[in-house]
């Protein structure tokens, strides 16, 4: 049994999984197009940080999903009213921003289950995309190309090691990063050694947000459209990615890496079963198993 | 400390081994066209018919379809995939289907992966020109692409249907009926979407039509009934018959909410003789609800999609181009001819 | 002049278990060191105030000269008078340095996270403290007595003005209790003050410049010599003798065994017999050895026990059965959850012989001819007049429940340990009726005189 729940340790079932795809790739199906990959990867790892950074501080963020379609459509609906797009790339920050702070006063001043608030955030914010918009979607093609032309593989290559890059420095050699894992870890003594938990909370929520930012505007322009519903698939995909990364909501642990190896899986994982014809009965079924063993593995851990 | 070095060793190696894929997938699909070439040439002496039947069937041999829907939940798309699964077990093809669930990052992701996947026709059946940047690219790939349904700019073929005038169909069913059953003195609700233009357009088609074919008819509410969504259908018309105690008549953009709505009308009591609900897309189900004497009393149906996309498809393969839009054929089904269409089990 | 840090000046104060103290003047200066005897709760009140607080009914507290209208955990902490007890939390996503220098109000504008400096500065305090641990270790492995001591450090590095340090032998062996006494003098030394409260007073008292003697709700006495103390200890604890006598004759007559079985970690096999009336006490000397054999004999590999009578034997070889052959296991790690707050006193009593009174539940008819049985629960009704789960009547009320439930055999786990000195005469009456009734009992104590007089056998 000890043997068992060692080999399930959620890093080695990224190396299973891996095992499990090379089959896939030696009997044909062949490698994903470069570009084609790294976009993906972009987005995957932009949210699998973001989410990750929340979980490590204490929050199972339901919400990102809607937030990212939200934060879009609003900049969406300012751009069909002639805002430029530097300037609704900046209202994205902003909202992306707000409702982060709002989420680390909900979790640290009001002590509310973040399974349960980001859950009432995320129907508040869809049905409110729904609503507020002339139509359920807006679609504007210029921002495919000014995507195609301005940012291209390079860009979001760029984009995604910064965003590795500020992660692991925010982690690992700040005092903020150290604080969310105390925050995720034991809010209760983490409040009585005197830190001002309010305050980082909010600083934790404001850093994931910038993820959360830069995966929406990524989104929007690469489909040059918003609605109620853009991301809203990336929900358990990026909670598996995080949690075969070996990221819980059980204290405060998780590493860059884990979250980088996570999204790059789960990417495959999406390419693989498409390919074969499976993603449509297979996916959500193998993202709670692996959500299930993940975590299983991880209690038994502790 | 080590094991965990070789992990991370065995999956940058595997990262990378996918990634450099790339060169060897285009180099073995550079190696296959010359050897096509040689069997071309050396095919010249046959006749025409030979020569294009060879051609046809060395093109369409391993062909592999990919078919995105924006969902697969209801059952006009169902039966779409049905349908083309059987039509590709026939051919000997491969086939594999996605749904996008109305998120266009989905879309645009299943289309790469279907690209990845070595799909030789997309069939996409989008809602907006979202997708266009990754059907660009997958064509760039050599993928052909089908739409149906609505048309962007970026399609090989296109399969569509005229929705204003699918509209005007459905409202010329229900003001028919209305005329004949309620002297057309009909209260009616219709049920719309404004998730897309098309969409849109249909349920402008029907509005006319009612206004030009039952002038007596009122039209209490457009409801913007949102998307696919199971159950909205059922709600909707709890609260449109509480609202209008006096309605008699729904007209739906879909039968996905007819059906719903039927059975929440039936639910509620209503006179199934003097209460009409008209609706688009030739369900089973609608079909079923006609054939039983309940609200439904009416359906467009489209002709059967998954066959002419599955001709196509072959036709394309076989080099084919089309510069004009394909119209998808629609009926008329009432309890007067349904008998063509559906016989009870 | 010593600078005075705390007066309590005529204070009466209730906890939050409504117990009362009264008439309290104490005057803590920087450096000294008062140690608490106790001959009843009121020393671990008196300790317990400055961890959860309570409420002032009459008189003043000053804090460096400063009124203080609330006496709360929040104002003690901000006036940096910290209480110190055997229940530490560490951090385990961080290392030791990080918790070290983590989990204190730092600055909020402080960024960046210099993790050598941290290494290095904890080094240099573990050391000046006389600690043997590597500042990077990862804190899950520690005991403890290391995670006290690491608190302790910690507190003094926080520049703390007071200490109160709350039964800390309790989780201290031979070698730690040195290791504690140092750091403790070595942060007398610096300038804090400290206050002791320990189940084992004597081994502070060469740390303590003097020794508060606190019975009844009030402070009786102040001991500047240590010689006129230890001459009222001692006549004092020959009175307890005294008064303490095994009235109860303790026949085992009957044939009927218990054989606990089990294989240590290190594959040797362990076995030991106890008989109905008996009382045994396993004896440790340290916390750390008393929990690797309760590890070991109830979590352990292939354990097993053997209930043997004229008639059959039953083998029990799963811990989660132990209540359906009547061997009950008394002393979580905090026993406060050993009681379900939202029943009543009686339910709470009542609770695991339900069945036994009732097997479809019925048990209201039978509860009013239970609790008029006075012999088994004598102070059942002063609980209830009083109320509440003050930490006496916590103990008053599982001793009933056991009584009450009659188990063949009693595990009892660090109670007598927990327990003033009062209580535990309490404790030991009782636990001589039970075993008069036949109930064999365990006591795995850590290194408690009580227990040792009580046991009928020591291994």
């Amino acid at each position: 049994m000890k043997k068992i729940i060692n080999i399930a340790d959620s890093y080695k079932i990224c190396f299973l999984l891996l095992l499990f795809l090379m089959p896939a790739y030696v009997s044909g199906i062949p490698a994903v197009r470069a570009s084609f990959f790294v976009r993906q990867i972009t987005v995957m790892i932009l949210l699998t940080l973001g989410v990750s950074l929340e979980l490590i501080g204490g929050t199972f963020d339901l919400a990102f999903a809607a937030q990212i379609s939200f934060s879009a459509l609003m900049a969406m609906v300012c751009m069909m009213n002639g805002c430029p797009l530097w300037l609704v790339c900046i209202m994205i920050c902003v909202i992306n921003a707000a409702l982060g702070c709002l989420k680390g006063v909900l979790l640290v001043g009001l002590l509310m289950p973040s399974i349960i608030f980001t859950l009432a955030l995320q129907a508040i914010l869809t049905n409110f995309s729904a609503g507020i918009a002339p139509n359920s979607g807006i679609v504007l093609k210029e921002l495919q190309s000014i995507y195609r032309e301005r940012m291209g593989m390079g860009g979001e290559i760029l984009l995604v090691l910064l965003g590795i890059v500020a992660a692991f420095l925010f982690l690992e050699f700040t005092y903020y990063g150290k604080y969310s894992r105390m925050l995720g870890e034991n809010l209760s003594l983490a409040k009585e050694s005197g830190l001002k938990c309010m305050q980082i909370s909010i600083i934790v929520h404001l850093f994931a947000s910038l993820f959360f930012s830069s995966a929406a505007i990524l989104l929007m322009l690469q489909t040059g459209s918003s609605n109620a519903s853009l991301g809203e698939n990336y929900l358990y995909r990026v909670l598996t990615a995080a949690f075969l990364g070996n990221v819980g909501p059980f204290g405060g642990r998780g590493k860059v890496s884990g979250m980088i190896a996570g999204a790059v899986i789960m990417v495959l994982l999406i390419a693989t079963l498409t390919g074969k014809g499976y993603l449509n009965r297979w996916e959500t079924i193998l993202e709670g198993l692996i959500i299930l063993v993940a975590l299983w593995a991880q209690r038994k851990k502790k | 400390m080590k094991k965990k070095l070789l992990s991370l060793l065995l999956a940058t190696a595997m990262t990378a081994a996918v990634l450099t894929g790339c060169g060897a997938s285009n180099e073995s699909s550079q190696a296959q066209e010359p050897a096509e070439n040689q069997e071309t040439e050396a095919e010249e002496p046959a006749t025409e018919e030979e020569d294009s039947a060879n051609a046809e069937s060395a093109s369409s041999e391993g062909t592999k379809i990919g078919f995105l829907a924006p969902t697969l939940q209801t059952e006009f798309f169902i039966s779409i995939d049905d349908g083309l699964k059987k039509e590709c077990a026939d051919r000997g093809w491969e086939y594999v289907s996605v749904s996008f669930d109305n998120d266009s990052a989905k879309a645009v992701t299943n289309i790469e992966n279907m690209v990845t996947g070595e799909c030789d026709i997309i069939i996409a059946m989008v809602s907006d020109s979202s997708c266009d940047a990754a059907l660009a690219a997958a064509q760039a790939e050599g993928v052909k692409i089908m739409e149906c349904g609505v048309q962007t700019e970026v399609y090989d073929v296109c399969l569509n249907t005229d929705q204003y005038a699918v509209g005007v169909a459905i409202g010329d069913m229900a003001s028919e009926w209305m005329n004949n059953q309620l002297g057309g003195a009909g209260k009616v609700v219709v049920y719309t979407t404004f998730q897309n233009q098309d969409m849109q357009n249909r349920g402008q088609g029907i509005q006319d039509a009612i206004k030009e074919k039952s002038p007596d008819a009122e039209i209490l509410e457009v409801v913007d009934i949102g998307k696919d969504v199971v159950g909205s259908g059922t709600s909707t018309t709890e609260n449109m018959l509480q609202k209008y105690p006096d309605l008699n008549t729904i007209v739906c953009y879909g039968d996905a909410a007819a059906v719903e709505s039927m059975e929440a009308a039936k639910a509620a009591g209503v006179d199934s003789e003097n209460f009409g609900i008209f609706s688009c897309d030739g369900t089973a189900q609608a079909l079923e609800g006609i054939a039983n004497g309940d609200p439904q009393k009416g359906t467009i149906a489209f002709a059967p999609l998954a066959p002419m996309m599955a001709e196509y498809s072959e036709r394309l393969m076989a080099g084919e181009t089309f510069t004009e839009v394909i119209t998808a054929e629609t009926i008329t089904i009432t309890s007067e001819n349904l008998s063509e269409y559906y016989t009870a089990e | 002049m010593k600078r005075e840090l705390l007066r309590f000046t005529d204070v009466s104060v209730r906890n939050e278990n409504q117990e009362q103290m009264h008439q309290i003047n104490l005057m803590f200066r920087e450096g000294e060191c008062h140690l608490l005897w106790s001959e009843d709760g009121t020393g671990r009140m008196l300790a317990g105030l400055f961890k959860n607080g309570g409420r002032i009914l009459h008189g003043m507290i000053h804090i460096q000269g400063r009124e203080q209208k609330e006496c709360s955990r929040e104002v003690f902490r901000r006036e940096k008078i910290f209480c110190v007890d055997v229940r530490i939390d560490l951090m385990e996503s961080l290392s030791l340095a990080e918790n070290m220098f983590l989990l204190r109000p730092n600055s909020m504008k402080k960024v960046w996270f210099n993790k050598k400096a941290t290494r290095v500065r904890t080094k240099e305090l573990l050391s000046h403290y006389g600690l043997e641990m590597d500042a990077g270790q990862s804190v899950d492995s520690l005991s403890e007595a290391d995670k006290v001591l690491l608190s302790l450090v910690r507190l003094a590095d926080q520049h703390a003005k007071m200490l109160v340090v709350h039964n800390l032998s309790f989780v201290c062996n031979r070698q730690k209790m040195a290791q504690l006494l140092y750091v403790l003098k070595k942060i007398k030394e610096k300038g804090t003050a400290l206050l002791i409260y320990d189940r084992h007073p004597e081994f502070f008292l060469d740390l303590a410049d003097d020794i508060v003697l606190v019975k009844g709700g009030t402070i009786v006495k102040k001991y500047c010599d240590r010689k006129q103390f230890e001459q009222h200890r001692e006549k004092y604890e020959k009175t307890i003798k005294e008064e303490r006598q095994c009235s109860a004759v303790r026949e085992t007559e009957s044939s009927a065994s218990y054989c606990f079985r089990w294989t240590d970690r290190f594959g040797n096999q362990n076995n030991f017999t106890v008989f109905p009336g008996e009382i045994l006490y396993l004896y440790a000397e340290s916390r750390e050895e008393q929990q690797r054999l309760y590890r070991d004999l109830l979590e352990g590999n292939r354990f097993e026990i053997l209930l043997t009578n004229d008639t059959r034997t039953a083998v029990c070889r799963k811990v989660q059965k132990l209540m359906k052959y009547r061997i009950g296991f008394w002393g979580a790690d905090q026993i406060e959850k050993e009681l379900f707050h939202n029943l009543s006193i009686r339910e709470n009593i009542l609770m695991p012989s339900m069945q036994r009174i009732s097997r479809y539940g019925f048990y209201r008819n039978s509860e009013k001819f239970i609790f008029s049985s006075r012999d088994l629960m004598e102070g059942l009704d002063e609980i209830e007049s009083t109320g509440g789960f003050t930490d006496e009547n916590t103990f008053k009320i599982l001793c009933y429940r056991w009584k009450l439930f009659h188990p063949r055999v009693l595990i009892i786990h660090n109670i007598l340990s927990r327990s003033d000195q009062k209580m535990k005469e309490w404790l030991s009456g009782q636990f001589l009726e039970m075993a008069a009734r036949g109930t064999a009992l365990i006591l795995l104590e850590v290194s408690e005189e009580t227990a040792l007089e009580l046991a009928d056998r020591v291994i």
